[in-house]
């Protein structure tokens, strides 16, 4: 992939395999089960976008279907950047796993043990806020059960 | 983040010597020796490596045998490498040191690997940076009408305590000693507990320059209101009188005083006027007036050039951090030490190996480094200009305003004047009008002809002062002292010392610790016993580095202190045989002090101790990391480098 150094800076490996983290962290929290792939991937993607994690409720307990309906400009930013974010965060995920911050098993993905500090940490407001939007998207995703429902709505493909 | 000391080296004048001395961070290192083997040269090699404006390493078989000297720095994820010449020839120092940024854990390089190319100051601002002193901050300093610009230099203060100043009941800090500096300590210690507001440096620039319009303002309304400032209307007076000839022509600017003796002998002439020369003073006056404008032109042209680049400087600031943080993950990630796989940990295909990714990232943090680096280089001297160029505009306002008087008076004047085609006549009336001006001018007070915008002026600076007292720097300051002062008190106790049971504080006007007893304050340097100044010294500068790191401080993580033990000992005894054993439990509890506060700090901070006496207690001797004895040969000049002869 041919990138500006600015966005191999703000897309680099290193940063997507820490959402990454984040998501199967806030979904080990939630659930304590192994995460799923695609939830690890769609929280880092949809955190990454500034209208979505405005867009995001404040609480886990939201309705997740109500919610997408109602805010057509996730739907709308998804369609738009899904795909070209996903490349961006894909490499980010293998560089976790080769680095042993994640472990893959049959089921999912699962933290490995004292990988990754526990709290929240970042140089500036926007890397808190999307590190802390990619934890609490690996909450919510998968509330409603049916993981392709969602991605159905969202637009994109499972 | 900020750095500790992995390593000293040094290098021989001859090819291929290099010695290098580790230490440990987050731990206590302790390095024991007979005297003259050059403990106390790690101190000064230090100093001399972080940018030292002098050669503090002292005479002797240090500076005869070591060319070069080094030390590695290190802090989570980053490695710097800072290695200086001895002075050569008559040089008092060398002013270009080698800096090196190395992937953690790297050896210090060959001496000819070395290329000394950055200048002391950038150097000094490279290792400000590296410390996490923030560049763009300007701290007023104490008792002088500047702004200090806090570096690495001023981070030392709390970091060394050299042999005298160890248990001197006179300074408490690092080179307080010396000449101006304690004003300078005094001026930098708000900002390194992080009592320092960023911007007030700047509101107290404007207030400054408001101070001085006011001054200007007064000058002006004083000069239309009293007889006693030489007003633009004396200036006129005084021309009109050049014109009609009744005085000489007067060269330069006369001043308020020196006006007024004039105008009086030009009451008293009588005699014939002579034909004035045929230079216009009107003409003169507009022709300034234009110099005038274009240079208050020019000034505002340049101040909002500055302005723009300021502001493209902090945009650029802002996306380049954002960047710089997102690179940063790289620290947050586990990294396991075998990264170098290049399968897939999924599907076991070929792909590329997380070692390369780690160094494409680093690489950039490299790129972005540099530029954040001269963008910070820049700022503070663009801040600088402009509040130059806000100053200059103040001054060519005032000038301006001078001359539109000193015009308008001349007008009236002229248009007067024009219509009495007789010299003696003309003569006359100036001296008329100079007569009703010297009579008159308590009447002129009544009624002031400039503007007054006294009010106005007072107002805004109000504010302003208003503003810069509700910032609650000093509250602050005396909030952090207060808490810093529980710590020492706590400190104080645990060694046993003298006034322990009072309050302790730490008084940053005075530099000193004072004690609060029943019976008054008690200074250190009334506190008597040896024993006491190095216990309160130890408490203090501890418990500062606890503040700095608890607070992520800008201030290197180490501590340095050399020879603590001086105060129990004996001129040139080595052993602890001669030692009283309530001297030997008072050693011990202080090294135990410094060990405890380590643990606490849980690796964020580092002490390095250089130490005459060798205690076999294990509280002392399993933190020994070098032994330097006439018995065993070492030192920290290995004997090898030196002429068997001239030893």
């Amino acid at each position: 992939m041919d990138l500006s150094r600015e966005e191999r800076a703000l897309y680099n490996p290193a940063f997507t395999a820490l959402l990454c983290t984040r998501a199967v962290q806030g979904h080990q929290k939630q659930y304590g089960a192994p995460c799923p792939l695609t939830v690890a991937v769609v929280a880092a993607v949809m955190a990454l976008q500034p209208s979505i994690r405005t867009a995001l409720p404040g609480t886990v307990r939201t309705g997740l279907m109500n919610w997408i309906e109602t805010n057509d400009a996730v739907r709308f930013a998804m369609s738009r950047n899904a795909t070209p974010l996903a490349a961006m965060v894909r490499p980010g995920l293998l560089f976790a796993l080769q680095t042993r911050a994640l472990h893959a098993t049959p089921d999912g993905i699962i933290l490995a043990s004292g990988a990754t500090p526990r709290a929240v940490r970042g140089a500036t407001e926007q890397t808190l806020a999307i590190q802390n939007a990619a934890l609490f998207l690996g909450r919510w995703l998968p509330s409603t059960g049916s993981l392709s429902t969602v991605l159905t709505l969202l637009g994109v493909k499972p | 983040m900020t750095f500790q000391i992995q390593a000293v080296t040094i290098y021989g004048k001859q090819p291929g010597q290099m010695r290098t001395v580790p230490f440990k961070p987050g731990a206590l290192n302790i390095i024991t020796g007979d005297s003259r083997r050059g403990k106390s040269a790690l101190l000064t090699i230090i100093d001399y490596c972080l940018a030292s404006s002098d050669y503090p390493v002292k005479a002797g078989k240090v500076r005869d045998y070591v060319g070069t000297y080094a030390v590695t720095l290190t802090k989570p994820g980053q490695q710097l490498f800072v290695a200086r010449r001895a002075p050569e020839g008559k040089a008092a120092v060398s002013t270009v040191l080698c800096i090196l940024t190395q992937a953690p854990g790297t050896p210090p390089p060959d001496a000819d690997e070395l290329q000394f190319t950055t200048p002391q100051d950038t150097a000094k601002d490279i290792l400000s940076s590296f410390c996490g002193i923030d560049t763009t901050v300007r701290v007023p300093a104490v008792g002088k009408n500047i702004l200090i610009a806090p570096s690495i230099r001023h981070a030392l203060f709390f970091c060394f305590q050299a042999q005298n100043e160890v248990a001197n009941s006179n300074v408490l800090f690092h080179s307080q000693g010396e000449e101006w500096r304690p004003n300078t300590i005094r001026g930098v210690i708000p900002y390194f507990l992080g009592a320092v507001d960023r911007e007030q440096a700047l509101l107290q620039n404007k207030l400054r320059n408001l101070r001085k319009e006011l001054a200007d303002h007064q000058a002006v309304l004083n000069a239309s209101a009293e007889l006693t400032a030489a007003s633009g209307q004396a200036r006129a007076l005084l021309t009109e009188a050049v014109e009609a000839g009744l005085v000489p022509a007067q060269p330069g600017d006369p001043t308020a005083d020196e006006i007024l003796p004039i105008l009086r002998t030009a009451m008293e002439y009588t005699g014939p006027a002579e034909s004035p020369g045929d230079d216009d003073p009107l003409a003169e006056l507009h022709t300034h007036r234009n110099e005038l404008r274009r240079l208050f032109a020019r000034t505002r042209a340049e101040t909002a050039d500055l302005k723009q680049a300021l502001t493209e400087n902090s945009d650029f600031t802002d996306q380049a951090t954002e960047q710089r943080a997102r690179l940063a993950s790289l620290d947050l990630l586990n990294q396991d030490a075998d990264t170098g796989r290049d399968r897939c940990p999924v599907c076991d295909s070929t792909v590329t190996s997380a070692n390369e990714t780690i160094t494409g990232i680093l690489r950039d943090l490299a790129y972005l480094d540099d530029d954040l680096q001269a963008i910070r280089t820049d700022t503070p001297a663009i801040r600088r200009l402009i509040a130059e160029r806000e100053h200059r505009l103040q001054e060519l306002r005032s000038d301006l305003a001078r001359n539109q008087e000193e015009i308008n008076e001349l007008t009236t004047a002229l248009r007067r004047t024009e219509r009495e085609s007789d010299d003696l006549r003309r003569g006359a009336i100036v001296q008329g009008r100079i007569s009703l001006y010297l009579d008159t001018a308590a009447q002129l007070a009544a009624a002031p002809r400039v503007q007054d915008r006294r009010e106005a002026l007072r107002e805004q600076i109000a504010r302003l002062e208003q503003q810069l007292s509700d910032s609650t720097q000093d509250d602050r300051l005396t909030s952090f002292l207060s808490l810093i002062n529980q710590q020492i008190r706590k400190k104080a106790r645990a060694l046993d010392l003298e006034f322990s049971d009072s309050p302790i504080r730490l008084d940053v006007n005075r530099l000193t610790v004072i004690a609060d007893t029943m019976g008054g304050p008690v200074h250190l340097k009334n506190m008597g016993s040896a024993e006491n100044a190095l216990g309160y010294h130890v408490s203090t500068m501890l418990s500062l580095h606890e503040w700095f790191a608890e607070h992520q401080r800008p201030v290197p993580r180490t501590l340095i202190l050399d020879q603590p033990s001086q105060v129990y000992f004996p001129e040139e005894a080595t052993g602890e045989e001669e030692l009283q054993s309530s001297d030997r439990q008072h050693l011990l509890k202080l090294f135990e002090t410094l060990q405890a506060t380590l643990e606490e700090l849980d690796g964020a901070m580092q002490i390095i101790v250089v130490e005459h006496a060798d205690l076999s207690d294990p509280a002392f001797s399993r933190h020994v990391t070098e032994r330097w004895r006439r018995s065993n040969g070492s030192a920290l000049v290995p004997s090898s480098w030196m002429d068997p002869e001239g030893d």
